[in-house]
Formats: C-alpha cells, structure tokens, sequence
C-alpha cells in the first residue's frame, strides 16, 4: 500500500512538472524509463571506467620486460684455442640450431673439424655487430681460418652474439622479446587471422555471426568445442582481465574490445596481441609473444620461420600446455595439419609448401639447451653487483640488457669437474653432505669467468661463494711472509719454527702447533711458506707485528673485520670464497689490486650504453715484494703443500698457489693462479661439520681437476728490476728444515741480499740465452753486410 | 777426437747454410713473377689496437676502451694495451688511473724501451696533471735516459 502512495505522490510530482509527459502514459512504463535513465548512468560511468583502463594500460608502459643477462660474447680470431666441440656447445647454448645448409641467422653447420655458421645481429656496448655467414676452421685445437661464407674473404676477428643466460623477472615470471609490427612476418599475420579471426580487418570489435556460429556448434555438441572471440577479445581477455568464466567478464571483454577497436588501428591491436599471447611455459618462465616463442621452440629468429613453424606457433594459440609441441608432440602435430590445411585453403602457402610443412619435422632442433637461469649463482653475483645501482623494479621492468663477463665454457667445466670430484671425495672419507664453492675470474683484468655457489649448480639457494664465510687458515701465510718481506725479511731470513706460548687476548694463553705437530728449527723463510709452518709463521708475523699484517691483508683486498690478535696470522678470519679471490687477485695481477668484476656493460631497451662497468687497477705493493712472495707460492706448488697437484697440471705450468685447512679439517681451500687465470676453491659442509679432508687433499684436488680441462697457460713471472738471483748456501738450519745441508737458487731484492750467498744470472736471462738462436739469425751471421 | 767431430760439424752446417743462400738468391734472380701471397689477415688484437688509437684520437673513449678490454681478452699481457688504457684516462681527465695504467703496462713491457719511454712520458704529463712535480721530474728523467 506504502508504495503505491509514494509511486502516486511521485507521479502527480512528475506531472506538476510536466516532465516527459507524452513518454508516461502508464505507471509501468515510467518505472522502466526510470531505470533505464539510471542504468544509462550508470553504464555511462562504467564504460568510461573501463575506457580509462584500457587506454592507461595501452597507452602507457604495457608490459614489463625483464633485463635480460648475456654472458661474454664468443670471441673467433686465429690462433684462439677451442676445440670443434667447445665451439660447438657454445654455439647450442648462445640459441644457435643445428642444420644442414645453414642460411639463416642462427644456424650452424659442422662438418668435422669445420663449423659453418650465419651469426645473429647482436648489440654490443660499442655498437651493432652484425649478422656474418661465416666459415670457422679449426686444426690442432685451434681456429686455423675464419671465412666469411659468401664472399670466401678471411676475417681475423669475429664476434658471436652471446648466450642469453637468465633474467631477472617480475613476480609474474613473464617474458617476451618485443617486436614491432614491421617484424610481424606477413605469413604469420595471414595464418593467424585465418585461423583465429577471419573477419579481423572489418569488424569493430565483436564478430556476431562468429559467436552465434560457436553457440550453435558448441550447443550441439554440448561442450565447449569453439570460440567465437575475436582477437581483439583475445587481447582483452589476455591483457586486462582474469581468466575467470563469467558472464560478467564477458561483457567487460566485449565492452573493452570495442573500446579497443574505437581507440587503436587495426596494426596496433594486431601488434599488441603478437606480443602478449601466451604460448608456452620454460620452468618458472612463462613464454609470451611470438617472438619469444619463435627463440624458445625453435631457436629462431621470427622472421626466419617457416611454414610449419608458423602453423605450430599459431596452432598453440589455442592451448599452449594442451599442444605442447615437446611434451605432446602427436597432439601437437595434428594441430599444425589443421593449420596447414587452413593456410593451403586460404592460399597462403602452395600446394607444395604444403606438402613439404607437412612432411617436416615437429621441432627440427635435436638438442636443445636453454641458457635461461642455467647459473643461478652467477646470476646471484650479478643481480648483487647490480642492485647497488638499479633499483629492483628497473631490474625487472626496463628491459635493461646486462652484458657479463661469465665464460659459459669454463663455467662448464667448473660445474662438471665439481660436481664429479665432490662424489669421488666423499667415496674416498666415506662421508656426507659435503659442499663446495669455487671462483674463477681472469688473471690480469679481474673478470669472473665462472662461479659455483654448490655442488648443484642448476639449484639456486644457499651461494657458498658468496656466503659461506668460512676461517681461511693458512691462505692467509702469504699475507704474514710479504709484509716479512717488505720489512726487509728476505725468501732466505732464518725463521724459528719452535713452540711459542703468546698472551691471548680474550684471556689466557694462546699456544699454537704445526700441522704434522713436529717442530722443525730453523727455517728460511721460504720453506715456512712452502711448506706452511704454523710456528715460523706465527714468529714471523709477531716480529713485523699483526697490526701490520693486517694492514697488508687490507692492501691485498681483505674487507670486512679483521681481528688483530695474533691467531689472525694462522688464519683465524672468516671469508667468502669470493673474497678470498680478490685478495689473491692481487697477487696474481703483480701487486695489482683489481676489483673484480661480473658486469661489463649495462644497455637500455633501446640499446643505448647506460653504464659501464670499466677497469681500474691500483698498485699497492712494491713489484719486487710480489715477485719473490709469487716466487715462493710456485714453490709452494712445486716443492710444497701443493705439490699433489701435478698429477692434474704439468709442472711446466709453474702454477703457483696455497692451501689453507681450518681447525679439525672443517674446511679446506686451495687458492692459486695460472699464467692466465686465478681461481679459488672451497670445501666444506654447510653445518661445519670436519670433513676429514685438507687443502690439499680436498679443494686441491677439486682445483686441479677443473684448471686441468681449461688449457691453463704456463706462469711464467716477470722478473722486476731491482731482483737479483744468488745461490745461498745452509747456514744454520735446523736439522728439521729440508733446506738442511743444502743449497738454494732464490731471488732477492737487491740491497737485501745475504752475506755468503753466490750472485748468479736470473734463470729467466739463462732460459733465453739457452735458446737457440733461429735459422734467420743464423742466417744473418753469415752475411757480410 | 771428439772436438775435432765437433768443429767438422760445426763446418759442414755453416757449409751447408752457404750453399743455401746461394741457391736462394740464384732462384730469386731466376724467377719473373712470384704470385702475391694472399692477404694474411693481421693479429686480431692488433687490429682492435688500432682501432682504439683511432677512436681515441676522435674522441670516443668509450668506445675505445671497449675495444681495449676486448683485445685484452685476447692478450692480457701485452703492454701497449694498458698503455692505451692510460692513454684513455689522461684524455679523460682521470690521472690517477693514468698513472696506475702506465706503472702497468710498465711491468708488462719486457724489452720494449719505446713502450717504456711512452709509458715514462705520459706518467710525467699526468704527475705533473696531478701537481706531484718531483715525481714528474722523475718520470721525465726515466724516459730520457732509457
């Protein structure tokens, strides 16, 4: 009753008002007028709403792109040294495909020694390298001669585009390679709009007849079978909204398609959609895009697919996981038929195209390796150096390219010889749970080549070598013997390698013992080095005074707390394998101090250089010094603690290094260097367990084994001016020291050298001199004029 | 007996090498074309040196010092690569890495007095750059008695 008399109240207000008199004829039809006007309102507001949204997304940044990690690009020059089958394998992991008949860019060929190859366009920090058809010959384990394939011209140099080694996502793990419409590959755009929309160009959003046609199809046969959506739907439903079914969503994708096709060309919406299809699943990655797609099923650029990689592309459209071409390759194959019969019925392809589609191979790829995220420690090194200067959301929205100095041929090896020698150690202790970590970075500029955070180097987590701070032991000697020798010790200086009792500052008394608990008497300074005495170094480091000693291991790189007591002289100090590699960086660079780098260039989306990380070198200690403490850590390989390492490298090498075991053989390093590279190995259990091993009959073994595969280059030290070489002679050496009796060959710094010692040439001038003078040489003697 | 087989042997290559360049100088008098070798490709380092040295005489260092790392990739030791880093660094203004790139190269450079005394006279300009006169006097000592 009540509303009747305010709908009568309402209507006599309405006629007073004389509004809308002729459309009120009855009570019922003014209700409905009513809500029509407020529902138009409302609508109004809402498709405004929905314009704004769609015109925010569309307009504005509309994806996020992750930065994306390179490693250091293949170099090719003549004389390198690489095998056919190292070559190879950088190759697979830089994306390239094997083929027969290479043409296209990203394709390789081998014929035994012989690669063949059509390198990628590719943008350096220094500018693009182009694509290269080029013909790579390799002899004795060496690039004899490099071609270009066409023109049959020689090259010195060339350069590979590198490999993708990860990327750094936002937390919906999307990726894409974005393209413009012009890098839409026409037969792609034709097929797609065949199969998917065939009324594209002409309808305004919505295709009517194409949505009754699915109902009735999808009525009859009582499921789902077909869509009707446009691709201008498809784009909405992918770009704005969830993938729930409801009517509501519906009508929001049709609104919004509309609104779409009243805002945006045809080429826009058509370029959108080729970016934001969803097409596959990489493990945690989601494929997005053709491009992307093109790269991961195919290892091809876009524009270099064929027939029936387009039809497979556009036949995934439809159900990426369900048409997975490698985990349902039947299911797959028969979708591609139907694209194929598609393409021949709309004349996109002929008749013979498309019997040959038919007939090809699914994938035609045989091996694939993906470089996504296959080095998660490394990666962890990087995002570290990066987020010192990027905020995180530039890192996984800018679409940044980060150019690294990752070596994917040694980080091959080191995860390979890791992963091996780790199982054959623990067999050996007949233990568990054993964990490594190791670095490997270039022995004069500071570049880390590889890196290995665990024994497992597919899973990320705990990164030992930038994590697990661990008590270096003895790597630390070298440290306590140059600021010895910059104190005017020399390699010879008698040492008294006795028991010593010191004051302990935390109380107490702090009573220190060598490793094979002998006292040996007195030493020269070499030999408590070469063969790490606790006590001569102990001696050592308390006469020049810890204090200093710590100075130096700051020289050398040491960061973080270095506590001045002196048990820090025995290595009682807790350091990253990553740290440890900086401080021997410096012996390895000559005295050098060089701050290592993972990063050597960052480039915007657009391929503009944004920063660089460059190369800076500081000399902090006298060359000299370095020289002889060099010297000595060859010696220490040679002759010392070290010297179980030439079952893995030839003594040739003259590789110079150190081993450091902590308390109760918790943990055992190796730290050395080649002539061309410096690397660091830890061993250890993550809860710090003894793992019965030390430096050298664990991380040794482990460094031996690596170094080993990645053809080292012989050290051969620069001698300073200002060394002189003498032979000195036993003094009064202990009767524990093995110098006892004998005599030595040693440099000395000049004004140093001891009474009684005999001057003799540098074993570098007499090496030379041996040498044979060669045949032109000869031949010059010979002449008169 | 032994010396004397020595000293024979000693006779007969020095005889033998004669005859060599004899016959090699009658061949050459003989031939009247000799084909041009094919275009030998230079070391790679070396080209990306020159390379550098013309970027660095335009003006982009950038460049230049990428090229120079890439070289250096290639031969971590060879002195003139630092001594273009340096080179690099002084056009830049940054004469502390000056220095410390020409101490470099210095301990890389062997022999090679040219390099030394380059190194020697750009460590002069950036001592001095740097306001340290005594040490530039040094440097300019060093490069002129080597």
């Amino acid at each position: 009753m009540a509303l009747i008399d305010i709908f009568n109240k309402f209507k006599d207000r309405v006629k007073e008002a004389g509004i809308i008199k002729r459309l009120m004829r009855s009570p019922l039809k003014s209700v409905f007028a009513l809500l029509l006007i407020i529902t138009g309102v409302v609508l109004t507001f809402y498709v405004v709403h929905l314009d704004i949204v769609i015109r925010q997304k569309f307009d504005g940044k509309r994806w996020s792109l992750p930065a994306v990690v390179y490693a250091r690009p293949l170099e090719l020059f003549i004389g390198r040294a690489i095998t056919a089958d190292q070559l190879e394998e950088e190759l697979l992991l830089a994306g390239y495909r094997r083929e027969s008949g290479v043409k296209d860019p990203g394709g390789y060929e081998r014929n035994g020694e012989t690669i063949q190859l059509v390198s990628r366009d590719f943008h350096f920090a220094d500018g693009l390298e182009k694509s290269l058809p080029l013909t790579v010959s390799i002899s004795g384990n060496r690039i004899d001669t490099i071609l270009r394939s066409d023109s049959g011209i020689n090259i010195s140099l060339a350069r590979i585009d590198p490999a993708r080694i990860g990327s750094f996502h936002p937390r919906q793990h999307e990726d894409r390679i974005l393209i413009t419409k012009e890098e839409l590959p026409a037969m792609l755009v034709r097929t797609l709009i065949a199969v998917e929309d065939k009324k594209f160009e002409s309808h305004i959003g919505l295709d009517p007849l194409a949505i009754l046609r699915a109902a009735f199809i999808n009525l009859r046969a009582g499921a789902t079978i077909q869509g009707g959506s446009t691709l201008t739907q498809q784009l909405v439903k992918n770009f704005y909204l969830t993938s729930e079914q409801t009517l509501w969503r519906k009508f929001n994708e049709a609104v919004m398609a509309l609104l779409l096709e009243a805002h945006y060309s045809k080429d826009e919406i058509l370029t959108a959609y080729a970016n934001e299809i969803f097409l596959g699943q990489d493990g945690g990655r989601a494929v997005h895009g053709f491009a992307l797609a093109a790269q991961f099923y195919f290892r091809r650029n876009l524009g270099d697919l064929k027939a029936d990689q387009i039809a497979v592309l556009v036949g995934i459209v439809k159900g990426p996981s369900y048409y997975d071409p490698r985990r349902n390759p039947e299911r797959c194959r028969e979708r591609r038929a139907v694209i194929l019969d598609i393409m021949q019925q709309e004349k996109i392809i002929t008749d013979d195209q498309y019997h040959q589609a038919l007939a090809s191979e699914l994938l035609g790829t045989d091996r694939v390796m993906s470089g996504f995220n296959r080095f998660p420690a490394f990666l962890d090194l990087v995002r570290r150096q990066l987020i010192r200067d990027y905020h995180e959301e530039d890192l996984t929205s800018d679409g940044l390219k980060i150019l690294t100095t990752l070596d994917p041929m040694v980080q091959k090896q080191v995860e390979q010889e890791m992963a091996e020698s780790l199982a054959e150690l623990e067999k050996q202790t007949e233990s568990k749970g054993l964990e490594g970590a190791m670095v490997i970075s270039s022995r004069e500029n500071g570049e880390i080549l590889a890196l290995a955070g665990g024994r497992k180097s597919f899973q990320s987590g705990f990164n030992r070598a930038l994590d697990a701070k661990r008590p270096v032991g003895s790597l630390i000697k070298p440290a306590v013997f140059l600021t010895a020798l910059m104190n005017g010790y020399t390699l010879a200086s008698p040492l008294d390698d006795m028991p010593i009792s010191l004051d302990n500052p935390g109380g107490g008394r702090w009573e220190p013992d060598n490793f094979d608990h002998r006292y040996h008497g007195r030493v020269p300074l070499l030999e408590a080095l070469v063969f790490s005495y606790n006590l001569a170094t102990v001696k050592a480091g308390t006469e020049v005074g810890v204090e200093q000693v710590v100075q130096t291991a700051r020289k050398l790189g040491a960061e973080g707390k270095l506590p001045p007591y002196p048990s820090f002289l025995l290595g009682a100090v807790s350091m990253t394998p990553l740290e440890v590699a900086q401080l021997y960086q410096t012996f390895a660079s000559d005295g050098f101090y060089v701050p290592q780098r993972a990063i050597s260039s960052v480039l915007g989306a657009d391929n503009r250089l944004l920063q660089r990380y460059g190369l800076s070198v500081e000399q902090r200690f006298e060359p000299q010094h370095i020289f002889l403490i060099n010297t000595a850590l060859q010696r220490a390989v040679s002759e010392g603690t070290g010297s179980s390492l030439s079952r893995n490298l030839s003594p040739s090498l003259h590789t110079a290094g150190k081993t450091g075991t902590s308390d109760d053989l918790r943990d055992s390093w190796f730290a050395g260097f080649t002539g061309d590279r410096l690397a660091v190995v830890w061993l250890g259990t993550d809860d710090n367990k003894p793992i019965g091993l030390t430096g050298s009959s664990g991380a040794l073994v482990v460094w031996g084994s690596v170094m080993a595969g990645l053809n080292p280059q012989p050290l051969d030290l620069d001698e300073p001016p200002g060394i002189v070489w003498a032979r000195v002679y036993d003094n009064d050496y202990g009767a524990g020291s093995n110098y006892k009796g004998g005599s030595d060959l040693l440099p000395f710094v000049e004004e140093t050298i001891p009474s009684g010692a005999d001057l003799v040439a540098s074993p570098a001038i007499v090496e030379k001199k041996n040498r044979a003078p060669n045949m032109l040489e000869r031949l010059r003697k010979w002449l008169p004029w | 007996m032994t010396r004397n087989n020595k000293y024979m042997g000693y006779l007969l290559t020095k005889l033998s090498l004669l005859l060599i360049i004899v016959s090699v100088l009658l061949l050459n008098g003989c031939t009247t074309i000799t084909p041009l070798p094919e275009k030998v490709p230079s070391a790679p380092a070396a080209d990306l040196l020159s390379e550098a040295e013309l970027d660095i005489q335009a003006g982009n260092y950038n460049r230049a010092e990428l090229q120079l790392e890439r070289a250096m990739r290639m031969e971590p030791r060879n002195g003139q690569v630092w001594h273009l880093m340096a080179r690099i660094r002084y056009e830049q203004g940054d004469y502390g890495q000056t220095v410390q790139f020409c101490l470099k190269s210095n301990t890389l450079a062997g022999d090679n007095l040219t390099l030394k005394r380059q190194n020697w006279m750009l460590l002069e300009k950036a001592y001095t750059s740097l306001g340290e006169t005594k040490k530039a006097e040094e440097a300019q000592h060093k490069a002129a008695t080597l």
